[in-house]
This record gives structure tokens, sequence and C-alpha cells, in this order.
């Protein structure tokens, strides 16, 4: 009996126990959301992720406390009344203050707001803004769902628990993807077709998305196999049919389809068994060694579109100007265009300039009136198989996309429908082929897309001869670009080396069927070793397409894989010989793939679910976007706690901080100032990819050869994984040679508790350069020999260095003074900085003393 | 040895000797620079014949009574067996605290059993700096002084430095008021004595400024012995410290923080704010309010359970602590409960100018030191019964089961 009893205050000691653990997970959690919805940009897509991603976590841990509550009696029930917390929950999922206030005045639990229906919680709500209702509406049936999950004994793994409760603006449309992204696909492949019929372009956001993105970007590779498998399936295209819609570019027959994008060319007699430019299309333009039937030679490849920041430029479509952000550039042929401009954009990819004009101009000349042309455009129809109606549907669904305003005059559904089916009934599946992922969202089976490809060649033989009987029908596919005759063929990086020569144009069947082959598998080759150098493997293209079956927004399909990518497994590290500590990890010098740096973060008990561990992944994943001569370059990272580590390319040289402090090397006035020119070069850089350093200083800036190179950036939050924050009871432990790079505003911050939320900005890295800046020029530190505090409180009234016995012009002084502006609106930015460094006089510098350093060595310039 | 300014003209002189020279009136200057010299020079000479004569004949010469500067023989006697440290001489017998910038171990000489604490420091430095290091503690040797903690040696290993002082078995004063909540007057006089006379053998002579006085470097022991410990004497090593911490509380002067010149002056602003803290049981930065002080006063004063925390910590940042202490008026002692002396006392060491701060020649001369020096008070009784500790003969440590 008594250890019965015992054995019950032991267990509720242990829930009570957990139950709090959980809350101070909450906490973490809870904190970390609202610094996401309020500090950062939250139609970034990452920081989305990151949103749903707690909002999960948050929904799990609010269950688990319920969950473990709930199964004690009343007495502990009325003790643990508070937990879970409702007006905690309430932030949480996103309500304004005042709508907490509401609710907590009339409700008193959460276990009690569970009960209400959303229509109550409705009521409760009332006035407050839709969107809380709905955040609320949603985010209590994510509670509930998986409180289910956890009574059932399941882990609810799949369930999707956020319910995105960052600001949503006006323009959903870069509000990228897809929220509940199953529903928006079912979504949009019904709809679409309303949409269509309607006459209008159904472009749901989500739509959109997915043409803009990756999608065409599997389509090169896959086009191969897609004709592959189109091959082999065509017997029974019905079961392919499914994957079809898409296949803009494997359709053997129309692969005009490839373009979502392209107007299309209206006039063009509408048959869309262009076949040719189909033949053309799968193993020309990729593959060129694919003996042509017909006279020309087409291109046909689509770009592979992402969007860009940062960019000002032409757009290469319409040559207007385009703004930042509001561009696509392909990752193969860098070829830019606005997102409007997407659709017309013809599948160029490689082209040399002069086609593409040559094509472009074909392409306006044909596009007005067109329409006819439309139905062929559409994959659909090859798809059809059986020329189901539902197929159609997905069909339309490509078609949606690729209909634009422009088009509208024509009745594409018709055309569409009165297209010649019997194509669509033959060639359907091959069509349909794996391909296309890009084109749609469409599942493609990889088993399929597999077991197919050994029957290629005979398929291709098919295919091709279809081509040929086709091609009478269709005199000219203004989708592709038709090579000129005479013009040597085509020099896009992908396809040289396979070009063939149109005398092959006429072997025999045989031979094309081996060149087929070949075609086949140098198309494969060759996206591969393309990929290479762009971001994603062809493997993983490839497998991006088989996961296309999911009907997973594309968005963390890419997000998964750029993880992939940067997460380098830490077997595969070799570690040797430590060459720096710092406050965050250790520094090896290591081996991966060449000689690299390792950093190894000093982590301590991370929790299994550890917040700050997102924190880091979140971090790194900004680093990847660097890429500046005078920033080192970033190669990935081990994300396994407790394995965590960043890899970079390994610095030569030694930092300022040993030349400087160390070996007192000297730098000459017109020395520090090309050391701080490059330095401001690529804080600019790296501030304008939106990256603060938060640790700019002489230990984190190497020297190699004259040049410099910044390491380090943007980890500085990572001390939260590290062992102690450097806080220790209730100090703040505060590393040699740090304080003096902190602007005023950070000083003021200082607690003694660890948790150091400091404020920083692109103007704390400023002042930072203005400390590196006067080490450069002094060979000290600002403050030197004087006790923390000193520094603090100096710094923190505004009290600077004084520069009284630092002999150097007064235009170096300017840049001093500008730097450590105490009010941080005052300080310059890195380029302002640049080209004042750029105007500094070099020959008043030369002739002042080469030695800088001498001028307020001693201490006393302190006083 | 923890914060202090930089030796501005040059670290490896004996630290200390320029720095404090101003805090002495412009006449005392010369002499003491010499002083500073002579010690060094006498000091060298000593340690070449590591003769016990020469330290003695020098304590001779130092003001202390017969039991004191029998302590201070046997203490030298027992270091004489000992000689150079190592790191395998020690095995550890536990953690007697985080200093600043290392942490403090107790440990027993493994050859002689006598009980020690270690004090380490990690240092990533060049060998030369380490050696400056070491020499430069070195001038611990020569501070042999009643109120003083012995010190054993230093030595570097393995990326630590290693200081070894004598072990004061009733710890801090910051851990005994932890545990005493408040320290009575009558015990404050006597350690301020204690204090202001070892402040004054490091300034006249070895010419060191403490730089770090608080209530965790004012050590006891349980024969009622009062030492100070931790005063800045390498520059070097402070230079070399990777980490400092700043705390909830500073003992900084305001001229300190200002980044102006300073002196031993200091050292007395850090004395008061020490004295106040130890007589109120909290920090006295900011000032606690009335209600506060009737909580903890409350016998006195109002009726309040007097084991109620007085407690009432905004968090304050770094900076706006230290601005306090640099803006606002300076702390003092609630009036009522304290001697007239005491307050007056606190009032003439808690000057922000540190001119109209008293000198240590005059706190000496205080009334309140006076008295306390006048009347007899039980440190060793005090400290034991504070600290649980039994009391203990003098020279327990040589035991090494002792305690």
């Amino acid at each position: 009996m008594d250890a019965e009893s015992e054995y019950e205050i032991k267990r509720a000691r242990d829930a009570i126990q957990t139950i709090e653990t959980i809350q101070s997970m909450i906490d973490v959690s809870a904190d970390i959301l609202e610094g996401l919805r309020t500090q950062c940009s939250t139609s970034a897509e990452l920081t989305q992720q990151e949103i749903r991603t707690l909002e999960g976590k948050l929904v799990k841990h609010f269950s688990r406390q319920l969950f473990i509550k709930a199964r004690f009696g009343e007495e502990l029930q009325r003790e643990l009344r508070h937990v879970p917390c409702l007006a905690q929950w309430l932030k949480v999922v996103g309500l304004s203050l005042e709508a907490i206030e509401a609710v907590c005045s009339r409700v008193c639990s959460l276990e009690e707001l569970r009960e209400r229906s959303d229509h109550e919680l409705r009521a409760l709500l009332a006035g407050a803004r839709d969107e809380e209702v709905r955040r609320l509406c949603r985010a209590m049936h994510r509670l509930t769902t998986y409180t289910e999950a956890l009574a059932r004994g399941e882990g609810g793994a799949d369930l999707q628990l956020f319910w995105d409760s960052w600001e949503r603006h006006s323009h959903t449309r870069n509000s990228p993807r897809p929220r509940p992204r199953r529903v928006n696909d079912a979504d949009s492949q019904h709809s679409t077709p309303q949409g269509r019929r309607g006459g209008k372009s159904p472009t749901t956001p989500v739509g959109k998305r997915k043409q803009n993105s990756s999608l065409p970007a599997p389509a090169a590779l896959t086009k191969s196999r897609s004709h592959e498998s189109q091959l082999s399936v065509r017997p029974d295209a019905s079961d392919l049919s499914d994957n079809s819609q898409s296949s803009a570019l494997g359709g053997g027959e129309n692969s005009p389809p490839a373009s979502p994008r392209l107007p299309e060319p209206d006039s063009t007699p509408s048959h869309r068994p262009h076949c040719n430019n189909n033949v053309a299309a799968i193993g020309a333009p990729r593959s060129p060694r694919t003996p042509t039937v017909s006279r020309c030679m087409a291109h046909d490849i689509a770009h592979r579109f992402t969007k860009t920041f940062n960019m000002i430029a032409t757009c290469d479509y319409c040559d207007k100007q385009m703004l930042f952000g509001s561009g696509l550039k392909c990752k193969e042929c860098k070829f830019k265009c606005h997102r409007d401009c997407e659709s017309k954009v013809p599948p160029s990819c490689g082209l040399p300039p002069e086609f593409v004009v040559a094509f472009k101009e074909t392409f306006h000349k044909e596009s007005p009136g067109s329409g006819g042309y439309y139905g062929c455009a559409s994959p659909v129809q090859s798809r059809g198989g059986g020329g189901g109606g539902s197929l159609t549907g997905g069909g339309s669904f490509l078609a949606s996309l690729t209909h634009r305003p422009r088009w509208r005059g024509a009745p594409p559904s018709h055309h569409h429908n009165g297209a010649n089916p019997s194509p669509r009934g033959n060639h359907g599946p091959d069509s349909s082929s794996n391909t296309s992922s890009c084109n749609s969202s469409t599942p493609s089976s990889p088993a399929l897309a597999a077991s197919t490809a050994p029957q290629q060649p005979q398929q291709h033989h098919h295919t091709h001869q279809h081509h040929q009987h086709n091609n009478p029908l269709q005199p000219h596919h203004k989708q592709q670009f038709h090579f000129p005759e005479v013009k040597p063929p085509v020099s896009s990086p992908n396809h040289t080396s396979s070009v063939q020569s149109p005398a092959r144009v006429s072997q025999d069947s045989k031979d094309e069927l081996t060149s087929s082959v070949k075609s086949a598998d140098s198309s494969r080759c060759v996206s591969l070793s393309g990929s290479g150098s762009t971001d994603s493997g062809g493997p993983q293209r490839a497998d991006s397409l088989d996961r296309a079956n999911k009907q997973d927004s594309r968005w963390p399909r890419q997000n998964s894989l750029s993880m992939k990518e940067w997460d380098i497994p830490y077997d595969e590290l070799k570690l040797s010989e430590v060459i720096g500590k710092g406050r965050f990890g250790t520094v090896y010098r290591g081996s991966w793939h060449g000689a690299v740096a390792v950093k190894l973060l000093h982590v301590h008990s991370l929790g299994d679910d550890c917040v700050p561990l997102d924190t880091f992944k979140h971090e790194v994943a900004t680093f990847r976007k660097t890429r500046h001569e005078n920033l080192v370059l970033f190669m990935g990272a081990c994300m396994k706690p407790p394995r965590l580590a960043i890899v970079t390319s390994l610095c030569k040289g030694m930092t300022l901080y040993t030349h400087i402090h160390l070996r007192k090397d000297k730098f000459t006035a017109n020395k520090s100032v090309l050391v701080a020119q490059q330095i401001s070069q690529g804080m600019g850089y790296l501030h304008a990819r939106g990256i603060i350093h938060k640790d700019l200083k002489t230990k984190n800036i190497f020297l190699e050869n004259g040049k410099v190179v910044i390491t380090d950036f943007g980890l500085f939050s990572v001390t939260k994984l590290c062992f102690g924050n450097n806080a220790r009871g209730d100090s703040l432990g505060i590393p040699a040679g740090w304080l003096c790079y902190l602007a005023p505003e950070l000083v003021r911050a200082l607690r003694p508790h660890a948790s150091l939320h400091l404020p920083f900005s692109k103007a704390t890295d400023v002042y930072a350069f203005g400390t590196v800046w006067y080490e450069l020029l002094c060979g000290e530190f600002p403050f030197k020999g004087q006790p923390p505090e000193a520094i603090i409180w100096q710094v923190g009234r505004g009290v600077k260095q004084s520069l009284a016995n630092m002999q150097a012009s007064r235009d170096i002084k300017d840049i001093l003074m500008l730097c450590w502006a105490y009010r941080s609106s005052e300080r310059p930015d890195f380029p302002r900085l640049l080209s004042t460094l750029q105007k500094l006089p070099r020959k008043r510098l030369a002739r002042s003393p080469s030695h800088p350093v001498h001028l307020s060595r001693s201490a006393d310039s302190v006083f | 040895m923890s914060k202090m300014s930089k030796n501005k003209l040059n670290l490896t002189l004996p630290p200390g000797s320029i720095d404090t020279a101003p805090a002495i009136t412009p006449s005392n200057m010369t002499p003491q620079l010499k002083s500073a010299t002579a010690t060094e020079r006498q000091g060298l000479a000593g340690k070449s014949k590591t003769s016990i004569e020469a330290l003695t004949e020098r304590l001779e010469q130092i003001e202390m009574d017969d039991t004191q500067r029998r302590r201070i023989e046997v203490f030298l006697c027992q270091k004489e067996k000992i000689g150079e440290l190592s790191d395998d001489d020690f095995e550890k017998l536990g953690e007697l605290g985080q200093g600043n910038g290392g942490v403090v171990m107790k440990v027993r000489h493994k050859s002689t059993g006598l009980i020690m604490a270690r004090k380490l420091i990690h240092l990533e430095v060049k060998p030369a700096i380490k050696k400056q290091i070491i020499r430069e503690l070195k001038v611990l040797h020569e501070c042999n002084f009643a109120h003083i903690v012995g010190f054993y040696g230093a030595f570097y290993s393995d990326g630590e430095i290693s200081i070894c002082m004598e072990y004061m078995d009733g710890g801090s004063l910051d851990l005994i008021l932890k545990k005493a909540g408040r320290i009575p007057e009558s015990i404050l006089g006597t350690i301020t004595s204690a204090v202001l006379k070892g402040l004054s053998y490091l300034r006249d002579k070895h010419a060191i400024m403490h730089r770090d006085v608080k209530p965790s470097n004012i050590l006891v022991n349980s024969n009622g012995e009062i030492k100070i410990c931790d005063f800045g004497v390498s520059g070097q090593l402070i230079d070399s410290m990777a980490n400092s911490f700043v705390g909830t509380r500073s003992y900084m002067s305001p001229e300190r923080l200002q980044g102006t010149h300073y002196s031993v002056q200091s050292d007395i602003w850090s004395l008061g704010l020490s004295l106040v803290e130890m007589a109120i049981g909290m920090y006295p930065i900011p000032p606690p309010d009335a209600k506060t002080l009737a909580a903890i006063f409350g016998g006195q004063n109002e009726d309040h359970s007097p084991g109620q925390a007085p407690n009432s910590p905004r968090p304050m940042a770094i900076f706006e602590l230290l601005d306090y202490i640099v803006n606002e008026p300076p702390p003092k002692l609630p009036s009522g409960i304290f001697s007239d002396e005491f307050k007056d006392f606190v009032d003439r060491c808690l000057k922000k100018n540190p001119d109209e701060r008293a000198d240590l020649k005059t706190l000496m001369n205080h009334e309140w030191i006076r008295k306390a020096d006048a009347e007899k008070v039980d440190i060793a009784g005090w400290v034991c019964k504070t600290m649980d500790l039994m009391p203990s003969t003098p020279n327990s440590n040589v035991s090494p089961f002792s305690s």
C-alpha cells in the first residue's frame, strides 16, 4: 500500500517536473516565435519555415502538458490549473493583446477553451481581426488533433501542426508557397479546370509559384527519362496518366508544353503533333546527338528560373528595367526576366543570345492572334491517354498555368479539346512521363521511371517514327527555336559536345535508335555534370523529381534539399590540429575534399528539442548565400548535435590581431587603408545580403597576402548553444578585447545574467569596424589597459578613446569618429565608408610617417 | 590580482611602482620610487640567498605584534621546505570558489602535507609572457605581513598559471556575509583596521596598490587573522587574462570608471563601499529604500520579520549600475543604526572626488579605527561561530588533517 502511494507521489512529482520542463521549453520557443514574428521579415521563406516549425513544436508542448495533466486526479489538476498557461498559448497563437485579454476574461483555462467550437471561438473574439480568428481556430484545431494523437499513443509525426501565425500582407504572391500544402495542391487541381472554363487564368498563388520555381529544372534531366518511360508505358497509358500532365518537355508530342511560359504562337497550325519538334525537344537540345529527323533542329530547353534578389538588371525578354526582387534568373544560362515575362520566355535555355533574339522575334511575330496552338501546348492532351475527362483536369491545370491574359482572347479550351485527339491517345502517356515535375506538381513515380528505362531505345524509336509522321502536319512550331540551318551547332555548355552534324539526320532508324540511347545517356550525364556547377546536384534533381510525388509544395522540398546540401556528415571530416580557439568553439585544420577549417562548437546539454539548434540551422542557412572575395567561403556544417560544426575554407595567413597585437607589425597608412577598404567591401556585401556580422574584430579578419578575409560572421548568436554563455552565476564573462568593439547601444544592454539579447545591427558592425580601423592605425586597442567596467561606462556614456595623441590626418580621424558615433543613425554604412576610404589622399598618407603606430603607442594617449 | 590599469610606462617594472606614485603627495614621490627599487633589490638579494634571515631582518622593521611576527616566521619556515612547486606536488581537496579569472582549489602539498589554496588562471600565452608573469608574481614572496595572505609560489602548467597561497579556513568575507546576513559593526571595525594596515603595507613597502578591494578579497581564518589577497602585482597577468567577469556589483571608484587617472585613493572608495555592503547586508547600489532598510533592520525600526528577504532587485543593466556610481550621490550608512564614527568613516571613504576622500593615513587615525583597535574583538570566535569551524590553534594548517 505504502509503496503504491509512494509510487503515486513519485509519479506525480515526475509529472510535475516534466510539465515544468516542458514549460521552460515553451517559454523559449514562444520567445523565439515572438522574435521571428516581430523582428524578422515574415515574408522570407526561411522565417516562415521557422515559424511553422516553432508552431508545431509549441503545439506539441502544450498538448503534452494537457495530456500529462489530464492523467492526474483533480487535486493535482487544481494545483496545476495554471498550466498550461492560457495567455501564453494565446500569445503563441498570435492574438493581439486585447484579444488575449478578452479571451482570458471569459475563459479560464486552455482546457476550457479547447472545448469551444469554432463558432464559439469566433464569438469570443468578436471584434478581433479575421486573421486572429482564423489563427485561433486553426491553432486550437491543431492542439486538439495532437492531443488526441497523444492520447491514442501515436506520435502524430506526420500531422501538420502549424497555423501560420505571421502577418500576411496583401500580396500573397510573395508568401511563397502553400500553406496547407496538400490542400492546396488539391485545390489547384480542382480549381484550375474551372478557371479555365471561365476563360480566366486561374493562377492561384500556388500555381504561380510553381511555375516560378525550380520545376523547370528537373525537367531537363527528366526529359530523357520521360522519354523512356513514355515508350514503355505507352501501351497502357492510363497508368501513367496522373503523372502526366506535366511533361511538357518530355512530351513526345507536344513539346511545346514545355512552356508554360511560352506564349503559344497561335498561328501555328496547331498541329500539336509537331513531332519533329518534339524530337528535337527530346533529343536535340539536350543531347543534340539525337539524330533529328526534321531538317532543322529545334531548341527547346526550359529555363530553370529561380528568384533573384538584389539584382538590378534589364529583362532579357522585354528589355525593360527590373527592380529588386522582381526578377527571375535562369540558373543555367543566366537568362533574366521579369516574373511577369516568364511565361512568355521561350524555352531557350542555353541558346546563345543571337539565337534568342531570333527566337524572340519569331515569337513576337507569331503570337498575336494565336490561340490556335494553345491546345497543343498543353501537355494534357498527351496524357489524356484514354482521353478521359479527369485527366484533362490535370492538363488544363497546366494549361491554366500557361494561360496568360494575353491569350485570353482565344478560347483555348475548345481548342484544346478539339486538338487532335489521336496523338493524345497515342502519345499521351509518353509525354506524361515523369518528367515534368516541372510543369506541375503532379506526382511522377520514380519507380516507374526506373523500370522503364531499359525499354527506352525501342520507345524512342517509336516516338521518333511517330514524329516523322507527324512532322508534315506541322510546318513549324514556334515554341521552339529552330536553329537556322546554316549555323553551326549550338554551343550551350550543356550540349555542345553532343551536337551532331545535320548529316546524321538522315541516318536510318537503327542508327537513330542507338544514338538516341546515347542521347538519353548523354543528356543525363550532361545534366549531372552541369549540376555540379550549380547548386543542386544532378542526382538531387532526380530525386527531387521523385519526391514530387508527395505533392509537397516546392518550398520545403527545396529547403530540405538545401539543408542536405550543406549538411556535412561529421564522419566525413578529418580533423587535424587545433588552429584556434574562439568563444564558441575550437577551430581545427581539417580536410573535407581539400583543406578546410572546421569550427567545432562547444555544445553542452542540448535538449532533444532545442530551439537554439534551430537558430543555428537557420543561421547556417544564411551563410550559404555568401560569396565574396573578402569573406571566408562557407562550405557547410554538421548539423547533428552534439556534433555541431561549421566548415569553411581554410584561411591562410594570420589574423589582423596576430599582426597587430602579437607580432606588433606596423601597418603603414596606405596599407591600413587598403585593408580597411577590403573590410568595408566584404562587410558591405554581407550587409547587402542582410547578414549582420555581430562579431567583427581583428581576430576574425585574416590577411592572406594582402587580401582580407573576414570570418565568423553571424555566429554570435550561436553562443546560446555554447557552454555557459560566458556567464557564470550573476556575472557576465567578458572576453579580452571584446568590449571595445561594442557600440554604445550594445554596451548599455549588457546584463550580468545569461541570455544576452544584444541589439546588433548593421550600425553596430560599423562601430566595430571603427575599432578595427583604430587598431590598424595605432597598433593597440582603444581604452587600452582599462578595466571592463570603465570601458562599459565610458562607451555607454559616449566617451571615446582620445585621438589627441594620434598623429593621423584629419580625414582618418574623421572616419574613426564617424564609425564611433554615439548615435547609430549617424554612423555611415559600409558603401559610404568605402568611398570615403577610397577618397583618402594617398599621397599625403604616403608622406606622413609610415608607421602611424608610433603615434599613440603609449598609453598616455589615453589620458 | 585582477583589474588594474596597465602600468603605463613599463610593464616589467614591479607593478604599481609608477602608478601609485601620484597617489602620494608630490613630496613623497621620490622616496616612494626609491623604496620601490630598494624593495626590488632587496627582494632579489633575499631570494638569491633564500635565507630566512634576510626576510626576518626585514620583518623587524615592520609593525607587527609578537604573535603576528611568530606566525610569519613559522610560515616562512614551512615555505622553506617546499622549494619549487609543480603540478605533481598537489592533491586536490576541493573547490574553494571562483575567483576573478580563475578557480581556487583547496589542495594538499603532498610532500609536506601543507594545505594551500591554489588559484588556477587559464592562460594561453607565449612562453616569454609566462615567464614574465611568473617573474612579476615573485614580488609576492616579499609580501610577508600579518594582513597579507601568504604566498607559496607560482608556476605554469598545462595552460594555467597556478598561484599557491596560504589557505584561510574562514573563507572570504563575501561568503561569510552570505551566511551571516550582516556583519556587526565591531567586527567590521577590526576588519577595517586590518585591511588598512595591509593596504598601507603594500603601498609603503612595495609601492603596490590593491586595485580590487572587495569583500571576496578579504579572508579570515579560525585564528582570527584577517588578510587581504588578490592584489594587482602582475600587470602582465591582468593583460593576459582571457576573460574578466563583470557582475551585479562593482566596487570600482568613479574616477576609475571615468578612465581618468586613479591612485590608492581608489582602493579607499572600494573599501568604503564594501563596508556599507557588509554592514547592511546588501550591495548598496542602487541604495535600498526606506522600506527595504526597515525590513533589514526590522528590530530597530519597524515591525518586520527580520528573516524576510529585503531584496527588491530590479535587475539593472551593468551600464546603469556603473552610471549610478559615477553620477548619483554616493551610498551611505542608514542613520540611527550604526555609530556616528562608523558613519563618518564610511562617508569619508565614499567621496566621489578622490581628492576629498580621506587617505590611508587619515583613516588609520580615524576615531572609529582607534576605537576598534582599543577594543579587543574576538574575530576568531565570530569566524568559527559563523562558519561552523572548530576553533583552532595557530598554524593549524601544518596538520594535514585539520578542518
